[in-house]
């Protein structure tokens, strides 16, 4: 962080700026209001308030100038982060994700997994889902639910990665990698759909392929 | 890769498909232990080459052996090799060779061989090909080849030392001892029956630690929160650096801590290096007419070289 930018996160840009309300706005125009500490876990988000702040300040520079300053103050439309990537059914989860790693951060996850049980590293994330969804017990539904959590899943990777929150993809990644631990080759294209372009030969040759690297 | 649409069995999508690549790689590498990787890459083609690229990594961090390191050199395309890291114990004269002459090298930006110990003067000209193709080469701790100069710092040649005795080259770690030190503990014979006889722990030592503790007048009471070791190692240090008052000579002495582990003992040393006055050889003398100028008084104090080693807790 530059120090102009330490100097606008520390001291404020703005008055008051530690009680800041951001609103999040996502792909279906929702507004979500965030807090400002919270919604930083968001390195996204980080930056363009960062460079908004900046851009104001400077404004609050030339309205100085030109003995305008009130004008130019108090812009309420100046707090809105449009995030035009994320739904709000999963901008609500992915806010959820950051205030519960605000109060109390998320382990690092060891890399890579030892093991595809997942419950106690995916505490945090049933956590959310449980206060969602007024789940009592997320393994009784878990048949019921399970495409629509996959699809959740997806979607919360790609957001996490679009506003680059690191505990989020490394949570929601992991909880994907566990699913695939244990499994043999055609189980994983049953369970994600997925087709074998391999022709038996090619198929054959990756297997000697890596029988020899194996043997080495 | 496409996704099956002839199973209506299948409820479940987690739509790999649309994941991009650099997302695809990230969860992979996250469940890829060995044996799963190559489960993994028989699920389709994109897994496949996704998975090279894992593996490679995962190898890397593990010091895979040489003929695994061949093995990707040849797999992959050259521009996933544009980095490799070796920093191995187990790489040799003739992976040295086997490497100098590899059409991928030309590609490569980087190779790290820093404590390679095992390579040897074999490789000499070897090196100097894979020098030529003009990719950063690190070569830290390389003690066959490397003496005495000015771009070695105090710890540098501290590790140097240890490396070679690790190696039981000791001829290697003499010829980085101070003349002060050669007159009083050499000849080579001397010095080695030296350390064989009363610094045993040095010969292929298990494990080391160094961390310069010299003491500096702005920082000395800065790190209070210093392990019990630096602790000792400062007590140590601070004894010995009563006696010397003249600042130019304090900062070309550099005390350096050692601690060696072998078969589950520990010693510790202070290792004192101290820069050198610069060595005049018949091709320097033609140099004397630079005598006043900077350069010179930049070389007058050139090599850190090894003064005295004190042994305090054993």
């Amino acid at each position: 962080m530059s120090k102009e930018e330490k100097a606008a996160n520390e001291s404020g840009g703005l008055d008051e700026e530690e009680q800041i309300e951001l609103q999040l706005k996502s792909q279906d125009s929702i507004s979500f209001p965030v807090k400002k500490d919270i919604a930083m876990h968001s390195a996204l988000i980080k930056t363009i308030w960062s460079a908004r702040n900046r851009i104001i300040k400077t404004k609050q520079k030339i309205a100085c100038l030109k003995l305008k300053f009130n004008e130019t103050t108090g812009d309420q439309t100046e707090t809105e982060i449009p995030l035009p990537n994320v739904r709000s059914a999963i901008l609500k989860r992915v806010i959820s994700f950051m205030e519960h790693h605000h109060e109390s951060p998320m382990k690092e996850i060891e890399k890579p997994l030892k093991s595809s049980n997942m419950r106690e590293v995916m505490q945090v994330f049933l956590k959310i889902n449980n206060n969602n969804n007024q789940r009592k017990n997320t393994s009784t539904n878990k048949n019921k639910n399970t495409k629509g959590d996959q699809e959740t899943l997806f979607e919360l990777i790609l957001a996490a990665n679009y506003m680059d929150i690191k505990p989020l993809l490394d949570l929601t990644c992991a909880k994907v990698a566990s699913m695939l631990k244990g499994k043999t080759p055609e189980q994983i294209r049953k369970q994600f759909n997925i087709a074998n372009d391999f022709t038996p030969e090619e198929e054959e040759a990756v297997r000697a392929e890596n029988k020899w690297a194996e043997d080495s | 890769m496409q996704p099956r649409t002839d199973e209506n069995e299948v409820s479940a999508t987690f739509p790999f498909h649309e994941l991009p690549l650099v997302l695809l790689e990230y969860i992979l590498n996250l469940s890829s232990s060995e044996n799963h990787l190559h489960r993994l890459r028989l699920v389709c083609k994109e897994w496949n080459q996704v998975c090279d690229q894992c593996q490679l990594l995962l190898e890397c961090n593990e010091r895979i052996p040489i003929p695994k390191i061949q093995f990707w050199f040849d797999k992959l395309s050259p521009h996933r090799l544009q980095h490799v890291i070796l920093s191995h114990t187990k790489v040799d004269d003739d992976f040295v060779q086997w490497l100098a002459d590899h059409k991928n090298l030309s590609k490569l930006q980087s190779l790290n061989l820093d404590y390679c110990w095992q390579l040897t003067s074999a490789s000499k000209p070897y090196m100097e090909k894979i020098q030529s193709k003009k990719l950063e080469l690190h070569m830290q701790g390389m003690f066959m080849w490397l003496e005495p100069n000015v771009h070695l710092s105090a710890e540098g040649v501290v590790l140097l030392q240890l490396y070679a005795m690790k190696c039981n080259q000791i001829e290697h770690c003499f010829k980085f001892a101070s003349p002060e030190n050669k007159r009083s503990t050499g000849p080579l014979q001397r010095f080695a029956r030296m350390i064989r006889t009363f610094y045993a722990c040095m010969i292929n030592w298990e494990e080391v630690t160094t961390k310069n503790i010299t003491p500096n007048p702005v920082s000395r009471n800065a790190d209070a929160q210093s392990t019990n070791d630096e602790d000792e190692a400062k007590t140590a240090s601070d004894d010995d650096d009563d006696d010397s008052d003249d600042t130019v000579e304090k900062e070309d002495i550099q005390q350096i801590y050692v601690c060696i582990a072998k078969a589950g003992r520990r010693a510790k040393f202070i290792w004192v290096v101290r820069r050198q006055p610069y060595f005049k050889t018949s091709d320097d003398l033609l140099n004397d007419q630079f005598e006043n100028t900077e350069e010179y008084k930049v070389c007058t104090y050139s090599h850190y070289l090894f003064l005295f080693c004190q042994s305090f807790f054993f």
